[in-house]
């Protein structure tokens, strides 16, 4: 049988509950996909449970966006016995969605979904269009280095730097010559607060009229997006504000001020497992119209020396949208290819004129951590003991010790250089600097617990009792007895590594944006190991051979390369620098601009965008290197090259909405890779949308087809047998999505049905020719049905239910032929009631889940809650939740889980 | 007679469909053209099909055939959608707002019965822009003039820039009227053009900007270099 794949389709297919019971593994990750289909623009809650004894460290979840090549890391909480990760609705587009899972656990083991690959194989989430009733403007979306097209707005007033009286101002905006606007996505902001509410908008024209405004320079802001889901480029003016009679208002009475404060408590219990967290977190913000600031603090019981930092530290100053610094913990995004949204404790810088700017990035990006001095062997480790001669001529015993468990200080610098001329033209340049401090770990930790095992298994003359110690009595215990190695550098734990990324992007657009092309290109050279330092040119000459020519691999005349000394600043090379010749030269022989383009470690994407007749066709080329290499993107998948295309039509006045699209992915870059895999994805969905109180219906499709092209089996030779490995990879996936939402809006009450159902089926194409002749085909099937009530009393129920089968081949043990099916059914009803003119809410609810099949339980679920608004400003929240578990007529407490918060806003 | 009925039935809804399908703008609702920016003193519409003229107040949008009138210290500004054009009212003003959507803009006609106006036409415009009186029509080519009409005298155009094609509608007769000029079109049919008194251009009371005045202090040092201090104020 072929496990690979198998064990490729089980954690594909969330089974990895079934998986387990074979390979008895010590904990279990069981993925819980989403029950109803996501919709563009709204979050998507992924959610798994870890079943098993080893506590869990941290639980991460990655996504990024269908043709995207870097992932976006979400931290997962744990509530009410899930690990929860939300992926933003500003991430959630129509192309789909692709994540992964990652767990780590307490004893330094990881799980992942999916199992193989999951950075390069991750799960694929189908996204449905956005729906038609109550969309929100994506906030974001809008600036995320794309340019966007000019919309035609008209202001109509007040004008640009006009003077207006403080009871006079009246904003008016003409949409006229704004093709099919959104009306639902336009946002109107005064000084960034969104007055949308406050006025009224049409297809052709917004208007807001207050009462009063303070008197002072303020600045409005437009923005929308037309029905095609084009975000179009905001448009900003300033006018004065004037009091009727004049007064000077001082410094002191223009600053103003908010802020917010929250703290959350949560109690879970989950089988044995205990986990208490209590979180803080409080933001201030405040300052005058043309300087302001924001400061965020997140304080956590999480946070310890021996992990990541998980509190947050951050201040924000910025003067309008041209001037910004942030101080402490900040997340920069440069460009795809250096950082791109990591975490960054240090301090950045962006000054940005619209046709010139400068973006600087430079901090730490992980903190030093020496390891757990309490677990025992995770900073010392004794690997030898051997005889030594002193030199009295005795023969002593000497320890050997490894230094293990720790993290490097890293360091990161990051600068991007851009001009753009009126969003037609745009040219950036990137740089980024990455390198570990090997001497910010302490190669003395006088705490730390290890074991020292017994002298006799290694050595005749007596050493020290076996048993647990520290560093410092192990010191006092050989005093006189035994003598220690211990190396200042070059351990067995991670090798301090030194980075740096170069590259360019650019992008034109032409015909009012109608057309653009995007290009970026970077390059890497990341160094795996700088234990050594630099080497000379005269070392340089014979790393790749052996013969002293002056020549680097015999093709580099060494007197045209930079003495490695001299940029050791920059970059330390050595015998570890990856690549030490960027170019493969054999192949520059045959093809320079092939061996240019698939240079290893180079990465690179080409776009076209065309909007014309009503068509959205976008073509997109990209590849990544085996060896490129950015610390600061370190979920960023290699060796992938890929080539997308893209159509979304809308048709019937918007009403039906087409897209298509077709995908191949392979890794064959370079000519050495053994076995490449090729895939081709097809994607078709379709989407009505009548109208607003109207049924909607949605169907997507989906095809996958993997190969390697491999024909052979594997063989591994032993002495006496011969085993037979079969790697051959040929796989069809079909996937197909229907969904239905039907409105149903009564004199009193307003109700919603959604009803979906999914198939997919793993079909492996050579399953006649499997030695054993066994099948991997796999299929699941998913029901859901969701009905929500909100009457005209301030009550809103919900009911749903969800079924999800899944088949996979009979398990065969022997003779016995043990049928592989689960089945799964989820019913919840949850109600939602108000008082006391919303200032008291009551939350409850019912869930009853059966597992049948392989595994066989039963939970019952209860779940209730309160939020009591004390005053307008300060409000609370509490709720509970239990579920028994029904096991073999054995009932147990299965979840236990509580939670607290508080929110005070001033 | 049912059948006669059921025929008759269905011959008034073939009549309604068909009048939906070949003048779906006359069936549907009215078509947006302007909104009023500014409001002083006596303002009132008339919205088209109604009877009664009630209050206005900005921003008030302004469909096709809506009908505008101020009262004795009056004065109403009003910007199209498509250009900014703007239509500065002042007292004792009746007028009807037409507009026609294109894809080059909104073709603007001003039914003026007396009164009168400031037009304010941006040099992008879009769509043509027409004032009608019951004696003269003035298209207008990009341009900022005054208009005083009076049913009973005849109408005067004050050219401030730009051109205005002034068309006496009971002698045929048309004139150019450019910046710094008065055209004059009377009842009778003589229609004229003369160099334009200042003192005879209407006064807009209500439109006037809020004016920044500003004050420049020169100083000097010892060294002889000058700083200026500007004081801006109202």
């Amino acid at each position: 049988m072929n496990h690979r794949l198998l064990r490729s389709i089980l954690f594909c297919l969330n089974l990895s509950l079934l998986f387990s019971s074979s390979q008895v593994p010590r904990s279990t990750l069981i993925h819980i996909p989403p029950e109803s289909p996501s919709h563009e623009g709204e979050p998507v809650y992924i959610r798994c449970m870890v079943e098993g004894e080893i506590p869990v460290n941290q639980a991460r979840l990655f996504h990024r966006t269908v043709g995207q090549a870097s992932y976006l890391e979400v931290i997962m909480n744990f509530e009410a016995g899930y690990w929860l990760g939300v992926i933003p609705s500003i991430h959630v587009k129509s192309e789909g969605i692709e994540y992964l899972l990652v767990i780590d656990l307490a004893d330094g083991s990881v799980l992942g979904y999916p199992d193989e690959d999951p950075f390069k194989s991750p799960f694929l989430l189908s996204v449905l269009p956005e729906k038609r009733e109550g969309r929100a403007f994506i906030e974001g979306r809008k600036d995320q280095g794309k340019s966007l097209q000019e919309a035609d707005i008209l202001i109509i007033s007040p004008e640009e730097d006009q003077v207006v009286y403080s009871d006079e101002l009246l904003v008016v905006v003409s949409l006229f010559n704004v093709k099919r606007v959104d009306v639902s996505s336009i946002k109107l902001f005064i000084d960034d607060l969104d007055v949308t509410p406050q006025s009224t908008v049409s297809t052709d024209i917004v208007t807001y009229s207050p009462e009063s405004i303070q008197s002072g320079y303020h600045v409005a802001k437009i923005q929308l997006r037309d029905v095609y889901g084009v975000y179009l480029n905001p448009v900003s003016w300033s006018f004065f504000v004037v009091e009727r009679k004049v007064k000077i208002v001082s410094p002191i009475e223009e600053f103003s001020y908010s802020g917010n404060a929250r703290t959350d408590f949560s109690f879970d219990k989950v089988g044995g497992e205990v986990l208490g967290i209590a979180q803080t977190t409080a933001y201030l913000k405040g300052g005058w119209p043309w300087l302001s600031f924001r400061g965020d603090l997140r304080l956590t019981t999480e946070e310890s020396l021996l992990k990541q930092p998980k509190n947050r530290y951050s201040l924000d100053l910025r003067s309008e949208q041209k001037f910004i610094i942030q101080l402490g913990d900040f997340t920069p995004v440069l460009s795809p290819y250096t950082i791109n949204g990591k975490r960054v404790r240090g301090y950045g810088i962006d000054v940005n004129l619209n046709w010139i700017r400068f973006q600087l990035v430079n901090g730490e990006l992980e903190r030093d951590v020496q390891g757990d001095p309490e677990n025992v062997d995770d900073i010392y480790q004794v690997t030898n003991i051997k005889l030594d001669t002193t030199s009295q001529g005795d023969l002593i015993p000497i320890y050997y010790l490894d230094r293990l468990g720790y993290t490097f200080r890293r360091f990161v610098q990051a600068y991007r250089f851009s001009l753009n001329y009126r969003n037609r033209y745009r040219l950036g340049l990137n740089f980024q600097k990455t390198k570990d401090e090997p001497w910010s770990i302490n190669r003395d930790v006088d705490n730390a617990k290890f074991y020292i095992p017994n002298w006799e298994n290694y050595i005749s003359i007596v050493g020290i009792d076996s048993g647990i110690y520290t560093f410092s009595k192990f010191k006092e215990a050989i005093t006189g007895v035994a003598s220690y190695e211990l190396p200042s550098k070059e351990w067995g734990g991670n090798n301090p590594q030194d980075n740096i990324v170069f590259g360019f992007d650019m992008g034109m657009s032409f015909d009012n944006q109608r057309l653009i092309f995007d290009v970026a290109w970077a390059m890497s050279l990341l160094n795996k190991n700088i234990w050594p330092g630099t080497l000379t040119k005269t070392q340089l000459d014979t790393i790749l051979d052996d013969s002293t020519d002056g020549f680097l691999a015999g093709i580099y005349d060494l007197d045209d390369i930079i003495e490695p000394a001299d940029i050791k600043d920059l970059l330390v090379v050595n015998q570890f620098l990856v690549p030490l010749i960027p170019i493969d030269p054999y192949l520059y022989e045959e093809s320079r601009f092939a061996a240019i383009i698939n240079m290893p470690s180079s990465a690179f994407h080409f776009k076209m965008r065309t909007y014309y007749y009503n068509n959205f066709l976008q073509i997109r080329y990209s590849q990544i290197g085996p060896e490129f290499y950015s610390l600061p993107n370190p979920y960023f998948p290699q060796n992938i090259r890929e080539f997308n295309i893209t159509d979304r039509i809308r048709l019937l006045h918007n009403k039906l909405s087409i897209s298509l699209s077709y995908q191949h992915r392979n890794n064959r870059i370079i000519q050495s890779v053994k076995d490449p895999y090729s895939q081709n994805t097809f994607n078709t969905s379709f989407s009505l949308f009548p109208g607003v109180g109207l049924p909607s219906f949605t169907f997507n499709f989906q095809s996958i087809g993997r190969t390697n092209n491999k024909t052979e089996l594997d063989t591994i030779e032993y002495t006496d047998n011969v085993v037979y490995e079969d790697f051959r990879e040929d796989s069809r996936t079909r996937n197909s999505l229907f969904s239905i939402n039907i409105p149903i809006h009564g004199q009193k009450t307003k109700q919603n049905l959604s009803l979906s159902f999914n198939f997919m089926a793993v079909t492996d194409l050579l399953e006649d020719m499997r030695l054993d002749g066994s099948s991997n085909n796999v299929e699941s099937r998913s029901y859901g049905l969701a009905f929500s009530s909100r009457y005209s009393i301030p009550l809103q129920t919900s009911f749903n239910l969800f079924r999800y089968t899944i088949e996979l081949p009979p398990i065969v043990t022997g003779e016995e032929v043990i049928e592989n099916k689960t089945q799964i059914t989820n019913l919840m009803y949850n109600a939602i009631y108000n008082l006391w003119a919303n200032r008291l809410t009551l939350r409850g609810g019912v869930s009853y889940l059966t597992v049948k099949g392989t595994s066989k339980y039963v939970n019952y679920g209860l779940n209730g809650g309160v939020d009591y608004k004390i005053k307008e400003s300060l409000s609370s929240r509490c709720s509970i939740l239990v579920k028994v578990k029904e096991s073999g007529n054995k009932f147990e407490l299965g979840t236990f889980a509580l939670k607290f918060s508080a929110n005070y806003v001033f | 007679m049912n059948c006669i009925i059921n025929n008759c039935f269905f011959l008034l809804v073939t009549i309604e469909l068909l009048w939906i399908l070949l003048f779906p703008s006359l069936s549907l609702g009215r078509e947006k053209v302007a909104v009023t920016t500014k409001v002083r003193g006596i303002a009132e519409l008339k919205s088209y099909g109604k009877k009664s003229f009630s209050p206005v107040k900005p921003p008030t949008v302004l469909f096709d055939k809506d009908n505008i009138r101020t009262g004795a210290n009056g004065f109403l500004i009003i910007a199209y959608l498509d250009d900014k054009s703007q239509l500065k009212i002042k007292e004792n003003t009746d007028l009807e707002i037409r507009g026609t959507r294109s894809r080059e803009g909104i073709s603007k006609i001003v039914d003026l019965t007396a009164g009168i106006l400031k037009v304010e036409i941006p040099k992008e415009r879009k769509g043509d822009f027409v004032i009608s009186t019951p004696i003269s029509v003035a298209s207008v080519k990009g341009t900022v003039f005054y208009m005083v009409s009076d049913p009973v005298i005849g109408d005067q155009v004050f050219g401030i820039e730009g051109i205005i094609e002034l068309k006496n509608l009971i002698s045929g007769k048309t004139i150019q009227v450019l910046a710094n000029q008065t055209g004059t079109s009377l009842r009778n049919g003589s229609l004229n053009v003369s160099i334009t008194n200042p003192s005879n251009i209407p006064l807009f009371e209500g439109e006037e900007e809020i004016e920044i005045k500003e004050l420049r202090i020169k100083l000097e040092n010892i060294d002889g270099e000058e700083k200026e201090i500007i004081i801006q104020y109202r």
